[in-house]
């Protein structure tokens, strides 16, 4: 009996110690590309800190907070070319790995030239659709 | 003052003949991204034979074995001939049937994303399985094939040498495949070489002396200047190897002679890539985390990929003759008449809007052939080395 009330007064702790550290987001310093729109903060990563390279498979870690907390929802990704009117010939996968920390796999940018990256983020209450254009 | 003038007309007239053309930032850094070449060669991970000397060996004898067909009719050397770069020089060629597809080079083949005109497979040893069950090709069968090897002591000798197995202790399967990648682990070995517009290529990007016409003719630089810039070539025919290694529409027309319907190149490449058993996604992928396999996953099948074809690699194109999927233009000049003239409502509505008619002068046109003339290097490819099979004479 009472190592079952230990065991769930320590869970409590934990669960706020955890939901305390989960609340906390911030954009960390290594991200290539950080991007503000209607509350929301998104950060990208390169992988090995890198930005694409022509016909090479990448992938980003992408993190998203709002009002400084960790935005939790699905996020879609795509990527065209608009001077071109074309897309990439690939569909990445974007998989959160922790509240507010995504990873996207699955680009590859077949030519040089401006690219779109595209970002649908959005959860039950919100959508967020995010660009940033980056040049190769 | 007089003296100045002097002394700059002697310095101009000294220096204008061996100055080259000029390059802005741009250009120079689209010239650094076309090499350097030749590249290192990798190990395919995919492929546990890659690399390996006595595989590329007995892969080496195989490309050349007419057994590995019905009625021992062909090798993979009489249609990727060596002394023709590895293709047959024709537009379309004969196998048991008519192909509708026009041979390709084999030359750098190693390490590309996808094989075939539209792509139908992600790795060379499974490309290599293809020929040998083709009807029209070598139209043969596994069967066939494991009785007739299994009755060649030398070669049963040579493949137990090299597999550590005995041919016998191959599933069908495993011995197909393992066929394929001992065919693929020869071809990997051939390659063109440096070419001239290599060598003016590192000799523009390490020193800042012009003198560069001794390793690319200023009709062919013009030609270089077309091809990164106003042409936009480069677009598609990008890296080291001059291919993005994807598909486009160009609008060359894809309906196959005789009325035999369509090729609808990448858009059936796709579907048939999917099906493939023997794709990277599969049990035959010899990496195990299956980091090679990341472009296979995450293709998608789009409408436009109907009348795509693989970007070709433009080394060496000025000895592979004829040119396009279905070898319908006959020489470099034509290819470039082609672009210049392109007509453009053959181009699907909704394609790419990169190419637009060039309408290039005759100047413009030599100067784009020289260009692609340049890109021609040494080829070489494993040559026999049958003593490291001697103990099984
Ligand atoms: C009858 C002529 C013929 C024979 C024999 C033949 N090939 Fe081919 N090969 C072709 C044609 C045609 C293509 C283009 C096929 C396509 O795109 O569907 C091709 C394509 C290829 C490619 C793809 C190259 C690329 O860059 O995409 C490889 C690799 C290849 N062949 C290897 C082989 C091997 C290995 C053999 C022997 C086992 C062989 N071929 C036998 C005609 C032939
Ligand atoms: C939109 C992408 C794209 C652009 C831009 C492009 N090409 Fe191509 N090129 C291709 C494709 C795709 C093929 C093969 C088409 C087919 O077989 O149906 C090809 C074929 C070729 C071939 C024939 C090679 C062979 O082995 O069959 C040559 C040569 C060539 N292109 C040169 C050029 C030049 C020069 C330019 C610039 C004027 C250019 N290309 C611009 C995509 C492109």
């Amino acid at each position: 009996m009472k190592t079952a009330v230990a065991a769930r007064i320590g869970a409590i702790i934990l669960a706020v110690q955890s939901s305390s550290y989960v609340l906390a987001c911030s954009i960390p310093d290594d991200a290539g590309v950080t991007i503000e729109q209607d509350g929301l903060t998104i950060g990208i990563i390169w992988q090995q800190d890198t930005p694409p390279i022509v016909g090479e498979v990448f992938e980003l870690n992408i993190i998203a907070c709002e009002e400084s907390k960790p935005f939790v929802g699905e996020i879609k990704a795509s990527a065209m070319m608009p001077a071109h009117n074309h897309g990439m010939n690939y569909q990445p996968n974007v998989t959160m790995k922790s509240p507010g920390q995504y990873l996207a796999t699955g680009f590859v940018f077949h030519m040089f030239g401006t690219w779109r990256l595209k970002l649908n983020i959005f959860s039950d209450e919100r959508r967020y659709d995010i660009e940033h254009d980056l040049t190769l | 003052m007089k003296l100045t003038a002097y002394f700059c007309l002697v310095f101009l007239l000294l220096w204008q003949p061996v100055y080259g053309l000029e390059y802005s930032d741009q250009e120079l850094t689209m010239i650094r991204s076309l090499g350097p070449w030749p590249t290192e060669s990798v190990k395919d991970p995919s492929n546990r034979f890659s690399q390996q000397e006595g595989a590329i060996e007995l892969g080496r004898q195989l490309f050349f074995d007419r057994r590995l067909s019905k009625d021992n009719r062909f090798s993979c050397a009489d249609c990727h001939q060596p002394n023709q770069a590895f293709q047959d020089s024709l537009p379309l060629n004969k196998g048991f049937d008519p192909l509708h597809r026009h041979t390709s080079s084999l030359l750098d083949v190693g390490h590309r994303p996808w094989y075939g005109w539209g792509g139908e497979h992600d790795s060379l040893w499974s490309q290599s399985i293809r020929p040998m069950l083709a009807s029209a090709e070598m139209h043969t069968n596994i069967t066939i094939l494991k009785n007739t090897l299994k009755q060649d002591n030398q070669f049963q000798c040579a493949f137990q040498q090299v597999t550590d197995r005995t041919i016998g202790s191959f599933s069908e399967d495993e011995l197909l495949i393992t066929l394929g990648k001992l065919l693929a682990s020869y071809q990997e070995t051939i390659k063109s070489g440096s070419s001239s517009f290599d060598l003016f290529r590192s000799q523009r990007i390490k020193q800042s002396s012009r003198n560069d016409e001794q390793y690319l003719s200023i009709d062919a630089q013009k030609g270089l200047k077309l091809f990164i810039g106003e042409a936009r070539c480069v677009l598609c025919h990008s890296g080291p190897n001059f291919t993005n290694g994807e598909f486009g529409d160009i609008g060359v027309p894809f309906f196959i002679q005789n009325g035999q319907g369509v090729d609808k190149g990448r858009y059936k490449g796709i579907q048939a890539l999917r099906k493939d058993p023997y794709n990277l996604l599969g049990k035959y992928n010899d990496d195990p985390s299956k980091n090679n396999a990341v472009r296979t996953k995450h293709l998608q099948l789009l409408h436009r990929n109907w009348g795509e074809f693989k970007v070709p690699s433009l080394r060496n194109v000025s000895q592979t003759a004829p040119y396009m999927h279905n070898g319908s233009v006959r020489t470099l000049v034509d290819v470039i008449d082609f672009y210049s003239n392109l007509d453009e409502e053959r181009l699907h509505a909704d394609g790419e809007k990169i190419l637009r008619p060039l309408h290039l002068n005759e100047e413009q046109s030599r100067s784009m052939v020289a260009f692609l003339t340049s890109l021609a290097g040494p080829i070489s490819a494993a040559t026999e080395n049958t003593q490291l099979f001697s103990r099984c004479q």
